[in-house]
């Protein structure tokens, strides 16, 4: 029935230490609603970036009405009828409504704006589409759904041809999801294709016409959405085996709890959670990226507040006390972002590893360099950490052993909790080998470890129990053995059994 | 009726505050001293606070748009220093087609201090400070210790008068009206705001981030130029370090106006609201006798209070708005 509008052939793009995209295809017909589909950094959204001129290929072209599409920046792609709409809030706050959603193409005369033409578009707009936002008001003082209301006003104010949603429904209830469909139904029958990225796989199967599933920057398959079920969708987005890199931890003893949180939410992250951590286990955060499990470390470490409950660690209340004296007490948190909040770039290997225990070697407010040098040596030995010099610079060391400096510089503290936030991230497979040994080597020795990783693989791999996170609630609860990637991914979307 | 422009209704609250204090103190002097409610202390008062006022408003484009001009005395002292050898002339036409020159000389100091900051990334403190320090050091080369000549009659009528009204005022209007109107009711002047919250979401939404950044910084170098001509008029020579207490002043009156200096929040009204209030501040401890080095310590403290002032009221409203959200 309808043509091609948009074709994308052979896109490729690299990013430093990951393919993101390969060789991938993809195309959209008029008036269509295509889902893009898979885990979290299958590459759906720098396929979409690729698209919306945020992110430029390494290879491949795209067409648009069979005419050769040529993207450099995001202004472009808008100019030449594709809208996007960001997953996160991508408006400038100190601006009004009406100014964000005509910045760097707005309404003049003689060079001078035309506020009264701009906001009667708005208001036209509005109209036809059920919305109430005053144009005047500044974004700032907006809510979050009313935000995402002026970021696809933006994106379809200009009548697009192409329309990508990247997960639009992430902040909005069911009233809104509801209506943010019927707009979708809309446009559908205006002609407009839309690009439809979403974790909810029953939102999918309710408004979308065609499935692109991609996993680790290839596309799996294109199914169309009568001709397949949510479970032939989910085990095509996970589809992998366990392989044999992760430790064996079949028989590893536990211990009694030493961390407990009791009720705790963190404002628009964590809703009312309570969980215990036990001696040498390793217990998993599962879920999507974005269901508040990175907050949650960063507020058991004292880095964002607690808006409500308890947080315990070995009896004791913590929580009256700050981020410093937890690590004092012994709580470690290894960051994601190992470059930008983790290692000290300019800094030398010793001085990254000994950061965070100064206070252990205080001597009336002098270190004790001797036994500084001493200790971090002792750390390089036993992590095997691969360098030619204790005061090497620390952006010369591999991925995998910068990692290791990070376990190694919260080890020296002699933690009893250690919170890891994607362990293996950026990290070659032989170097991620080592990384889970020394995690099943600290267990041992009795550290109880909270992990983040957005890896399903490393998640099921590593942890002796699973909390599977779903808009800040704990959506279920795996044991080892019991978890699937089928299993986890059910939870992750909200899925109800 | 149709509301003019968008930004007046934001922070008029905070304008109108600066506005009331500058009137108190105002009034309070007028009845403390008989020598400041003089006609003549009056008028002299307004002809004095346009300097501070036009390149405080440069400097506003600067700090909304995300950077800080500290080059602005300096190119105001640079500025005097060629007028009283251009300007050193008996045609009134030359003198005009050198103040002409100086102007376009301040837009290009603003363009050389834009590309070091927008293309080659060297932070706007740095580029700014050096460029600063070159430039002091040039007008000390062009003119060592104050002296030149201004043409008697482009002085004269620069600074003309009319009972209350004076020629100075009436350029720092039609610069306000101007630059008003580029800052609230075209596309780049909603741009400086954009660039000033966040430059990563205005490149992605498809700000030029580059070309706007610079046009902040060729604006400023274009005020500190203008305030520089009125100065060498004023005082009828050169002087190559008369600009050095304007480039503090000029941001200390933006701030109290209520421009924060994380960029993207800012009103030129305040801007000259807050200028004036400076300059008056002077002129009174000026009238009361009060030592120049505390008067040093009072402008710092001002700004001091004023950045505490604004940082708390921002986080009530924050919290205001967390609230109702």
């Amino acid at each position: 029935m309808s043509s091609d509008c948009l074709k994308m052939i052979g896109i490729s793009k690299r990013f430093p230490g990951v393919q993101a995209l390969d060789d991938v295809d993809f195309t959209l017909k008029r008036g269509e609603i295509h889902a893009l589909v898979g885990e979290n950094g299958a590459g759906k959204s720098t396929l979409m970036n690729i698209l919306g001129g945020n992110v430029k290929a390494d290879a491949g072209y795209m067409e648009l009405n069979g005419k050769i599409l040529d993207i450099s920046c995001p202004i472009e792609s808008l100019n030449k009828g594709i809208g996007f709409v960001h997953q996160e809030s991508n408006l400038l706050e100190n601006l009004t409504v009406l100014e964000n959603i005509f910045l760097a193409r707005e309404e003049t005369k003689l060079g001078i704006l035309n506020h009264q033409t701009m906001r009667d578009k708005i208001v036209e707009f509005q109209s036809i589409y059920g919305y109430q936002i005053d144009p005047d008001r500044y974004v700032s003082s907006l809510s979050i759904v009313e935000k995402q209301s002026v970021e696809i006003i933006r994106a379809l104010i200009c009548d697009p041809q192409i329309l990508i949603l990247d997960e639009p429904t992430a902040a909005l209830d069911s009233n809104e999801t509801e209506r943010l469909f019927s707009i979708l139904s809309q446009l559908q029958n205006k002609g407009v294709a839309i690009i439809y990225i979403s974790h909810r796989i029953e939102e999918i199967f309710k408004i979308s016409q065609r499935i692109t599933v991609l996993k680790d920057g290839k596309v799996v398959g294109v199914r169309k959405t009568n001709c397949v079920d949510k479970d032939e969708i989910i085990s095509m987005m996970v589809g992998r085996v366990l392989e044999d890199i992760y430790p064996n931890r079949k028989n590893h003893l536990i211990g009694k709890p030493v961390l407990s949180l009791r009720n705790v939410s963190i404002h628009k992250h964590i809703h009312e959670v309570s969980f215990d951590l036990h001696e040498g286990e390793i217990l998993g955060l599962g879920g999507l990226e974005g269901h508040g499990q990175r907050e949650l470390l960063r507020a058991i470490f004292g880095d964002i507040a607690f808006s409500g409950g308890s947080l315990f660690g070995c009896g004791n209340s913590y929580d009256k006390v700050g981020m410093r004296k937890r690590i004092h007490s012994g709580i470690g948190y290894v960051t994601h972002d190992r470059r930008g909040d983790g290692l000290f770039l300019n800094e030398t290997v010793q001085k990254n590893i000994a950061i965070a225990s100064l206070h252990l070697r205080n001597r009336l407010g002098f270190i004790d360099t001797n036994q500084e040098k001493k200790k971090v040596l002792e750390k390089i030995e036993q992590m095997s950490i691969k360098i030619t010099d204790i005061n090497q610079s620390i952006t010369d060391l591999s991925g995998g052993n910068q990692q290791k400096v990070m376990l190694a510089r919260w080890l020296l503290i002699n933690p009893y909790v250690l919170l890891i936030d994607e362990p293996t991230k950026g990290v070659d497979v032989g170097a991620r080998m080592s990384v889970y040994q020394i995690i099943d080597q600290l267990t041992k020795e009795g550290i109880g470890i909270l992990l983040f990783t957005s890896d399903m693989m490393e998640l099921i791999g590593l942890s002796d129990r699973i909390l599977v996170f779903y808009e800040g609630k704990i959506s279920g609860e795996l044991k080892r053995g019991e978890a699937t990637e089928e299993k986890i991914m059910r939870a992750a979307s909200g899925i109800r059994e | 009726m149709k509301k003019r422009g968008i930004k007046i209704d934001k922070q008029k609250k905070g304008v109108i505050t600066i506005f009331t204090l500058l009137s108190v103190v105002f009034i309070i002097m007028c009845f403390y001293s008989s020598s400041f409610r003089s006609f003549y202390n009056i008028t002299n008062l307004l002809v004095q606070c346009v300097p501070l006022a036009c390149v405080a408003i440069g400097q506003t484009f600067v700090i909304v748009s995300g950077g800080i001009d500290l080059s602005v005395g300096s190119t105001i002292s640079i500025c005097t220093a060629i007028a009283s050898k251009l300007l050193n002339t008996d045609s009134v036409f030359e003198a005009f087609i050198g103040s002409m020159l100086i102007l376009i000389m301040g837009i290009f100091i603003g363009l050389i201090n834009g590309v070091g900051i927008n293309f080659l990334n060297v932070p706007p403190l740095i580029t700014t400070l050096c460029s600063s320090t070159i430039l002091s050091g040039l007008a000390l080369y062009i003119l060592p210790i104050a002296g030149g000549r201004i043409n008697k009659d482009f002085a004269r009528f620069i600074f003309r008068k009319w009972t209350i009204i004076s020629m100075p005022l009436i350029i720092l209007l039609i610069i306000f009206l101007i630059m008003r109107t580029i800052l609230y009711k075209t596309s780049i002047g909603t741009g400086f705001y954009a660039i000033g919250k966040n430059r990563q979401i205005a490149k992605s939404m498809g700000v030029n981030v580059r070309r706007t950044g610079i046009i902040a910084y060729v604006i400023a170098g274009f005020c500190a130029a203008i305030t520089g001509l009125l100065l060498a008029c004023r005082m009828r020579v050169g002087d190559p370090t008369c600009g050095v207490p304007f480039t503090m002043d000029s941001i200390t009156a933006s701030v109290i106006g209520g421009t924060s200096m994380s960029g993207g929040v800012g009103l030129l009204s305040g801007t000259i609201a807050g200028a004036f209030l400076i300059g008056m501040l002077s002129n009174v401890m000026n009238n009361l006798a009060v030592n120049q080095f505390y008067q040093y310590v009072l402008k710092g403290g001002l700004l001091i209070v004023a950045m505490i002032v604004y940082s708390i009221s921002g986080q009530i409203e924050r919290k205001r708005n967390e609230r109702s959200n």
